[in-house]
């Protein structure tokens, strides 16, 4: 039984969130918080910033996964390969299965309709930060000027983020959009197209499916701008090489600009 | 729920989250491509045993773990032993991280500073700050959206918090990054202890919505 009322144990919420209670409270709030759904969604909230708070990349020693690999490995009786390695597919059951380059496009659902809408001319001037002759969008080196660029666009104001996600809801490409028109990407865990095929972005601009670019077999990062109207939802799909005027395959992933 | 009765009752749905027809479940069985499923996937692999599923979590998270455990505790050596414990917990007790609660990067980094905090309070004396910042800096070897996206996120949240009032900032400063807990920060700031929770819970709920104005729904 909890000593303390709701209107306390809400004003703890903030302070639980960041550790920053005794034992004694955290147990009463942890208690409160199995019950009351409202608290629950307040914290998980506040939690979610305390995380972005603490976030602070640093490379682990290496030899690290090797120390947890082994606790693992006592544990259970087996090994654990090195995640910076080549990362072998491989379970426990023994079973063993390749990376299906194509496995991931092709299960994705169809979204959204919009593409099926006859195109209109494809006019989207793509460029990489300084080389305007480039046709692919994909071009960023670790460190580039794109990073920089694109810490830029999202410190302009005005910006937008949009994540592009699959049908299972992960994030697979995020744009941010800038009010001059100038856009960029960022992607991951795009799986790898074999090279007859490429990643194309696409804007919906008043129920038509506009080009915005290639973004090439491997994405990483890169910019691109659009001419006119600003798209409500962008989407990717998978197409030949080339690229095509009009999508022929479902979007493997979508997002809406938030209005 | 133990995690061995996970490991059986998420095996459904675990098919049915990649879309796969019961037919072609043998083909699939080990889930190719783990660097390409979500974190919500990747739990579920780990809770089937898939070593490489608990490799691939390490990559993408390990180095935001052991960032903030260092950080706060100020210790190379302490980090280390929280970031393997943290990864150990996740291969036993995968059933613990709800999905419907949060990313798994939220989880395991609210879970780092919780321990960070134990480690911390359990010390007779504070390092000092300065031997905190003195820390180096290194970036580790991920993906450079990752990367950039680390950047950009690490820029709108420091002016999320510097868009705080200064005593809203100050406290969950002194609490979040030195592991205070608020009744120690009233007595540092000499406020009462009351004025010190609001400005956490107040500061926090500002930061969140300013994240969201930006676009950052999901922390992942």
């Amino acid at each position: 039984m909890s000593t303390l009322s709701h209107e306390e144990l809400q004003e703890l919420l903030g302070a639980y969130a960041i550790d920053a209670v005794d034992a004694r409270e955290r147990t009463e709030v942890e208690a409160h918080l199995e019950q009351c759904p409202r608290c629950r969604s307040e914290v998980d909230g506040l939690r979610e910033v305390a995380a972005a708070l603490g976030h602070d990349v640093e490379e682990p020693p290496p030899e690290l996964w090797s120390k947890v690999a082994a606790s693992v490995a006592r544990a259970d009786g087996s090994a654990v390969d090195h995640p910076q390695g080549d990362l072998t597919l491989r379970s426990r059951h023994g079973d063993e299965a390749q990376p299906a380059r194509r496995a991931i496009p092709s299960r994705f659902t169809a979204i959204v309709a919009v593409a099926a809408a006859v195109v209109a001319l494809v006019f989207a001037v793509l460029y990489a930060d300084s080389d305007h002759s480039t046709d692919n969008v994909q071009s960023a080196t670790p460190g580039s000027a794109q990073g920089a660029a694109i810490r830029g666009a999202l410190a302009t104001s005005g910006h937008q983020l949009v994540n592009l996600k699959t049908a299972d809801g992960s994030t697979v490409l995020k744009v941010v959009t800038q009010p001059s028109g100038r856009d960029y990407f960022m992607a991951s865990r795009l799986p790898d197209l074999p090279g007859d095929e490429t990643y194309q972005l696409w804007g919906a601009i008043s129920n038509q499916a506009i080009s915005l670019g290639l973004l090439g077999g491997s994405p990483q990062a890169g910019g691109f701008s659009v001419a006119s109207t600003r798209p409500s939802t962008f989407m990717v799909t998978v197409e030949p090489a080339g690229g095509v005027v009009v999508p022929n395959s479902s979007p493997v992933a979508t997002g809406q600009v938030p209005t | 729920m133990t995690a061995t009765h996970l490991r059986q009752v998420t095996r459904q749905q675990f098919f049915r989250g990649l879309g796969i027809r019961d037919a072609d479940r043998t083909e699939y069985l080990s889930m190719p491509a783990l660097d390409t499923v979500s974190d919500e996937q990747l739990v579920v692999a780990i809770a089937r045993s898939r070593e490489d599923a608990l490799a691939e979590a390490y990559r993408r998270h390990g180095g935001a773990v052991f960032g903030l455990a260092k950080r706060v505790t100020g210790s190379v050596k302490d980090a280390e032993d929280i970031t393997q414990d943290l990864f150990v917990r996740l291969w036993s007790e995968p059933e613990r991280y709800d999905a419907a609660r949060g990313s798994l990067r939220t989880f395991l980094l609210n879970r780092t500073h919780g321990r960070a905090v134990d480690v911390v309070r359990a010390r007779t004396s504070r390092e000092t700050r300065e031997e905190r910042d003195a820390r180096e800096t290194a970036s580790a070897p991920y993906d450079l959206e990752r990367q950039v996206w680390d950047l950009a996120l690490a820029d709108l949240v420091s002016r999320a918090l510097d868009s705080l009032p200064e005593e809203e900032r100050r406290s969950i400063e002194l609490a979040y990054f030195d592991g205070r807990s608020y009744r120690e920060v009233a007595v540092l700031l000499a406020e009462p202890e009351g004025t010190i929770k609001s400005r956490i819970r107040n500061g926090l709920r500002r930061m969140r919505a300013s994240l969201r104005e930006h676009g950052v729904e999901e922390f992942r």
